[in-house]
């Protein structure tokens, strides 16, 4: 039903966007009415790309989603209580306890601060909006300047049409809806919007090769550099690209304007943001900058060098050349070889090797390996979160090439990066998403304008001609503006995409790319007409049904539909750090998973352990080991760390309350073999084996000891087995795992469970002080308790018959 | 020797040709060069005296390169025959790219 | 001084109102054992003395502790009305003293008492015989009353100086585990001694020589103290004013058992060897007291008052072993406490050069003396990024290095301007 109120106004767009371009068609290019009618769309776009990530907010409330976003909007309700200069110097006592965290120097500002700003700007017009609200619509909002970007970048690439059936794209492409949609207040929802700003900057000063416009790429690098860490992707594609135009034999002023100064100024935006720092010269991430720096250097000395000196003498100039710049390329590549090698990891930072080698992360870096995020996507991802778009990126590939331009080589090099990151982390299908979309927006604005030019020929004959004309022009004059034909039909497109597309040229060949030129007869391309917009129609269905359904849920908030179709709402986050805030003393350390280390912090207001900042291993294997060991070891650990309270997230509960579904599979058992894995890399006492029965993860009863006595088991499954049978199944059946546990009846000596929420899923413990009293400590002169005097007061749990009753309580 | 023949050779040469840029480009390329040099005189003595302050090194060296790219830019943009109202333009956002770098490497120095 | 004052009179009032519940399972103990009953009043206690199996007995009522300590003398028969080992625990646990002066043939029942306090008291046949320092006139043949001396062992917590001659003890053998930190056996027998059944032939002495506790003190990590003996005639009437008498029968002059056993009862019904806190601070040299964050390297300052008891007289604690850590996960600086003879404590040190959130631990643990565990959390951070070192003369090069380049700018903006 979401579906319907929504489709209208989204196909109602999609065929504006087509409209715009026979309008355009119709009036002579650069005409106000065309212009007007792309403004209207692009406004059309952005609001829709606003809304279709509102379904998070209509649907559940206003908050904020999932774990990250958490500490972002902590930091920024810091930000609007403390001000700018107490933020940069935050030292943060609430987490990481007892190390802390500067979180000032190891944060990306970028969001922190646009949140901030806005706030402050909302003050001063006396609208007393809380932060909150702002921090949950910061995604939309910037999704709407994304696709803004993306039309200004694809325009630069390939004009009008193109531009707005890309923005069209990206507006409800479910990859970037994932990390965007209102309250979802995490770095990528800005970053995005920041990378293509950057992209768009970019190839604008590479057309019009303007300080003017490398300034601007300046500020856009910088914005970039403080929000995502993903700027290392910027900064090896434009060298990337820079390298390739070199060979390519493209080397213009506009590239040397456009890389350069960005090399330089970029290298100086990245230090001046303190998470960065030395890193932007130091790491191997940056090196590729640099090199391509000296490379384009060397181009451009022989290019002068080539023009100023008469041809005798350049031959001789180049030999000197050669030979001194070979010598000088040889001294730096040794020095930087040197360097590299001095490091175990060849100076890259864990996280861009474990993108080079795919294996590398699940080999060296469980932590990394283990946030699911970072796995690599299933094929049906693709098509989830892309859809329509993956079938038309690979066209838009070929359309790309016809011709090439500066422009569109750096968009085929972005796609085809992207294509691979994205093939090794899930996450950075995000950074697939916008050259999916401009590639298929590519494509789209091509045949749209293709078929609609066969629809409207009068004839087959002036089409062909007027093709092999344009052709003929196009092949002829490649760098000059298409020539005006007689044959006005085909000359009107031509002029069209040339029109708003100032960058291109050359912009009239592409529409004479080879044997395409030849139009299709008229009711073919009617089928083919429908064909594309059942398709369109089929993307904008299922995006706004994957944004509804599948990337709105807060995570934080569940919900289910129950087996009569009611839908059953589980909100036991925020019931269990409710609970925390108000029974634990204010200053308790809450030792968890580090999954939710944001989230107490955020929520329940207590020091955490660890979270999701994973920057200290040996900190988070610290815990994983405390989750590992048996109970006494265990709480000698947590109470090392003063740790009162500890909690963990069980969900084979839910299975009980719903009886369908398998209840809640992302808890902590079914991480549990992350946090031995992750603590047995720091502390050899914890072996993964003990915790497998030949290899296979089981929390029955071929449970190996190690598992049945580690303290997640217990602590997940305490007091479980006495809710009784479920539906037919044995006591204590776990429905996420599928098995009936194997230790259903125990009991805990050093923790007490003290708060479990209402289906179970966060159960809260406290660790129990170290004993008064030292009792039954080993003694060698102990005298064995005589006949009759059977004392055993600390027997067993489940032990009914050693002691009198009357000293139990 | 025959190397350090066509270098002399090649090196007269670009003296001939060079005599015939405009005075404005001679100027820019000066200041080119004496930004290169500094930036060079800073390696140089970060290499001898070592890097400590990292930053301002990097500030000091970063701002004689970053100069050192954007005049080339400007020369490139600069037409040797048409010295018209283009190149006031030119310079204009020069100067602007110029301040923003000086800023950034104020900004880093300390 | 008023203040001390004030709680010299506190604590005086306190002792003087402390209720003491004592349990016997003959009420002619009360007789026998009145000269140990004396100095527990003469110290101030107020006595309440029941039979241990009195149907109307209670330590709790309306969820508040009636008395603030127990005496146990005897043990044969179970503890009775709404007492159980669980619930003497529990009042333990909740910081009251314990006496347990067992029977040697004590039921199970406060067996079990005696071992959850951490001490294992020798079966019940059992009991200490020494053949070479038994009491001539009162174990002639039986060699079960043993000569024990107090100037033995390293408590001078608990023994003040001055106390001479044997102490006259009978009764079984206790053992504390060496890895206990809570308990310790403050009475032991002789060289010669073991636990054994008089009259048998023993094959395996389990407790033998100066193993053979006869006196055990606990203090529990919440400063709880309890003493256990499993000897009632320790405290008896008869073994205070008993001559000792050597095995030659030469007279070794009169039993210390009086004078042992009334140090012992004001050791563990906390009249001595306490240390009490009475303020704890720390700052940064110069500034305010207890802030909320020390910055890296700055100079700090802890200090603390403490005071002891001893016997009723509060008097400040002098000592020069007791050291302060500043930790975070690992002590990162350790400085000993130097004190101004009242009582004052203090340290100075430079705070590591390391963030995170520290913590001022003080751990003073003495055998004998009130474990003193201290904390105070203050976190460190690090330099605020206006805090740094500025204008480095040795980055003077750097910083000429732009500001000339900004001067040709300058210069060079104006020749390209107006050169033609």
């Amino acid at each position: 039903m979401t579906d319907a109120s929504n489709t209208p106004p989204v196909s109602g767009v999609a065929t504006t966007s087509t409209d715009g371009s026979k309008k355009s068609d119709k009036r002579s290019p650069g005409s106000s009415a065309a212009s007007l009618t792309t403004v209207l769309t692009l406004i059309a776009i952005c609001l829709l790309a606003t809304a279709v990530r509102l379904f998070s907010v209509i649907k559940y409330e206003s908050v904020i989603h999932e774990f990250d976003p958490y500490f972002n909007y902590r930091v920024t309700r810091y930000l609007t209580e403390e001000g700018f200069t107490k933020t940069w110097n935050f030292f943060d006592s609430f987490t990481w306890y007892p190390l802390g965290r500067i979180v000032g120097g190891t944060m990306y500002p970028g969001l922190i601060f646009t949140a901030g700003l806005i706030w402050k700007v909302l003050q001063a017009l006396r609208s007393p909006i809380h932060i909150q609200e702002i921090c949950v619509f910061m995604g939309p909002l910037f999704s709407g300047l994304c696709a803004l970007a993306t039309f200004f970048f694809m325009r630069e690439v390939r004009g009008d049409g193109a531009g707005l059936a890309s923005a069209a794209f990206i507006a409800i492409i479910p990859s970037y809806i994932s990390r965007s949609v209102a309250g979802s207040y995490d770095l990528e929802s800005i970053a995005i919007a920041a990378l293509v700003t950057v992209f768009f900057l970019y190839v604008k000063t590479l057309n019009t090769a303007s300080l003017r416009w490398a300034t601007a790429l300046f500020f856009g690098y910088l914005y970039m550099v403080a929000s995502w860490g993903g700027y290392s992707f910027i900064v090896n594609l434009l060298p990337i690209h820079c390298l390739a135009s070199i060979v390519l034999g493209r080397v213009s002023t506009g590239l040397y304007v456009a890389y350069a100064p960005f090399a330089i100024l970029g290298a100086l935006a990245a230090l001046n943001i303190p998470v960065i720092g030395f890193n932007a010269v130091l790491m191997s991430e940056h090196f590729a900058s640099f090199a391509v720096f000296g490379i384009l250097h060397a181009a451009f000395a022989i290019k002068w060098i080539k023009e100023t000196l008469p041809p005798r003498t350049y031959e001789a100039a180049k030999r000197v050349v050669w030979t001194v710049g070979t010598a000088v390329a040889g001294v730096i590549l040794v020095l930087v070889t040197g360097y590299v090698t001095a490091s175990p990891t060849f100076g890259w930072t864990g996280r861009s090797l474990s993108l080079l080698d795919p294996t590398y992360a699940s080999k060296y870096i469980p932590i990394i390996a283990s946030v699911s995020e970072h796995q690599p996507p299933a094929w049906s991802s693709y098509y989830n979160d892309l859809h329509l778009v993956t079938l038309l990126a690979p066209a838009g590939l070929v359309a790309a090439f016809t011709p090439l331009t500066d422009a569109s080589l750096f968009l085929v090099l972005y796609a085809v990066t992207a294509v691979y990151f994205s093939g090794v982390m899930v996450r950075l299908m995000l950074v697939l998403a916008p050259a999916a979309a401009c590639l298929a927006g590519l494509a789209l604005s091509e045949a749209l304008s293709y078929l609609f030019r066969s629809v409207r020929a009068e004839g087959e004959a002036v089409l062909a001609a007027s093709g092999s004309a344009a052709e003929a022009s196009g092949a002829a004059s490649p760098g000059v503006a298409p020539p005006a034909p007689a044959e006005r039909s085909a000359a009107r497109k031509a002029a069209r995409a040339a029109g708003r597309a100032r960058s291109a040229p050359d912009a009239g060949a592409w529409m004479a790319p080879g044997s395409s030129a030849r139009a299709l007869p008229r009711d073919v391309a009617w089928v083919a007409l429908a064909g594309l917009f059942y398709a369109l129609a089929l993307y904008v269905r299922h995006s706004v049904y994957i944004a509804g359904e599948h990337y709105s849920a807060p995570s934080i908030v569940l919900q289910t539909r129950q087996r009569d179709g009611s839908i059953k709402v589980f909100d036991d986050f925020r019931e269990a750090y409710s609970w925390l805030s108000h029974n634990v003393p204010a200053d308790a350390k809450v030792a968890s998973w580090w999954d939710y280390g944001y989230q107490t912090t955020a929520m329940a207001n207590r020091t955490v352990i660890v979270d999701n900042n994973t920057w200290n291993n040996t900190h988070i294997a610290t815990v994983g080991r405390a989750m590992a060991l048996p109970e006494k070891a265990s709480s000698e650990v947590f109470r090392s760390l003063d740790v009162e309270y500890v909690f963990v997230v069980f969900g084979a509960f839910i299975g009980r309350v719903l009886g369908v579904g398998r209840g809640y599979p992302s808890d902590d058992i079914n991480k549990f073999l992350w946090m031995v894995r992750i603590g047995g890399g720091v502390f050899p006492d914890i072996k993964e084996r003990d915790y497998l029965n030949r290899g296979q993860y089981r929390v029955d009863s071929t449970a190996p000891k190690a598992m049945l006595d580690s303290t997640m088991y217990r602590l997940s499954y305490y007091r479980f087995a006495e809710t009784g049978p479920l539906f037919g199944m044995p006591y204590g059946y776990d429905r996420v795992r599928q098995q009936t546990i194997g230790l259903p009846d125990f009991k805990l000596k050093h923790y007490e469970e003290v708060f479990t929420s209402e289906h179970w899923m966060v159960r809260v413990y406290r660790v129990l002080p170290e004993p008064n009293r030292e009792v039954r400590l080993p003694n060698p002169n102990r005298v064995k308790a005589q006949r009759g005097a059977k004392v055993k007061p600390r027997r067993p749990s489940g032990d009914p018959t050693s002691m009198p009753s009357k000293t139990r309580q | 020797m025959a190397t350090l023949h066509t270098a002399k050779q090649v090196a007269t040469a670009f003296q001939r040709e060079y005599a015939k840029t405009p005075a404005k480009l001679k100027v820019l390329d000066a200041f080119s060069g004496l930004a290169i040099a500094t930036a060079l005189l800073q390696f140089v003595y970060a290499v001898l005296i070592g890097s400590f302050p990292f930053n301002a090194f990097l500030a000091g060296f970063f701002c004689c390169i970053g100069a050192f790219v954007l005049s080339v830019c400007l020369r490139m943009q600069v037409d040797p025959e048409d010295m018209s109202g283009k190149t006031e333009r030119a310079f204009t956002e020069y100067a602007l790219a110029m301040c923003v770098l000086f800023l950034a490497a104020l900004n880093y120095v300390g | 001084m008023p203040l001390m004052l004030l709680a010299c009179c506190v604590l005086a009032t306190s002792a003087s109102q402390s209720r003491v519940l004592v349990l016997m399972d003959e009420p002619s103990l009360a007789e026998t054992h009145s000269r140990f009953l004396g100095g527990l009043r003469a110290q101030g206690h107020d006595l309440d003395v029941q039979p241990i199996d009195a149907a109307s007995l209670r330590l709790v009522r309306w969820g508040d502790w009636i008395y603030d300590k127990l005496v146990i003398l005897g043990g044969r028969k179970g503890l009775g009305g709404a007492l159980d080992v669980a619930l003497v625990l529990q009042f333990f646990d909740a910081g009251h003293d314990v006496i347990l002066a067992l029977d040697p043939a004590a039921g199970p029942e406060l067996r079990e008492l005696a071992s959850e306090l951490g001490v294992d008291v020798d079966a019940a046949e059992a009991r200490v015989l020494d053949h070479s320092a038994y009491d001539g006139a009162l174990a002639a043949t039986a060699h079960d009353v043993v000569h024990a001396d107090v100037s033995v062992g390293l408590n001078r917590h608990v023994f003040p100086a001055g106390i001479h001659g044997p102490v006259l003890f009978s009764g079984a053998g206790l053992s504390v585990s060496p890895e206990s930190s809570t308990a310790f056996v403050a009475l032991n027998a002789g060289p010669t001694a073991y636990g054994g059944e008089p009259g048998k032939a023993v094959t395996v002495a389990r407790l033998a020589g100066r193993g053979v506790g006869l006196v055990a003190l606990i203090q529990a990590r919440n400063n709880a103290r309890a003493a256990v003996t499993a000897s009632l005639d320790l405290l008896s009437d008869a073994f205070f004013s008993a001559q000792a008498i050597s095995p030659e029968g030469k007279s070794l002059g009169s039993s210390a058992n009086e004078a042992a056993v009334d140090a012992l009862a004001r050791w563990a019904l906390s009249q001595r060897g306490v240390l009490i806190v009475r303020s704890v601070s720390h700052r940064v040299v110069g500034g305010e007291v207890e802030p909320e964050r020390y910055r890296v390297k700055d100079e700090v300052e802890f200090s603390v008052r403490i005071d002891r008891l001893t016997d009723g007289e509060v008097a400040p604690y002098a000592a020069e072993d007791v050291q302060v850590e500043l930790t975070m996960l690992d002590p990162h600086v350790r400085a000993t406490l130097t004190h101004d003879g009242a009582g004052t404590f203090s340290a100075r040190v430079t705070a590591p050069d390391a963030y995170g959130v520290f913590k001022w631990v003080l751990s003073y643990r003495r055998r004998g003396l009130t474990g003193l565990e201290l904390s105070r959390t203050v976190p460190i951070r690090p330099f605020a990024h206006d805090e740094y070192e500025r204008f480095i003369f040795q980055a003077y090069p750097y910083y000429g290095s732009i500001f000339s380049l900004m001067a040709a700018f300058l210069a060079t903006g104006a020749a390209f301007l107006y050169t033609k």
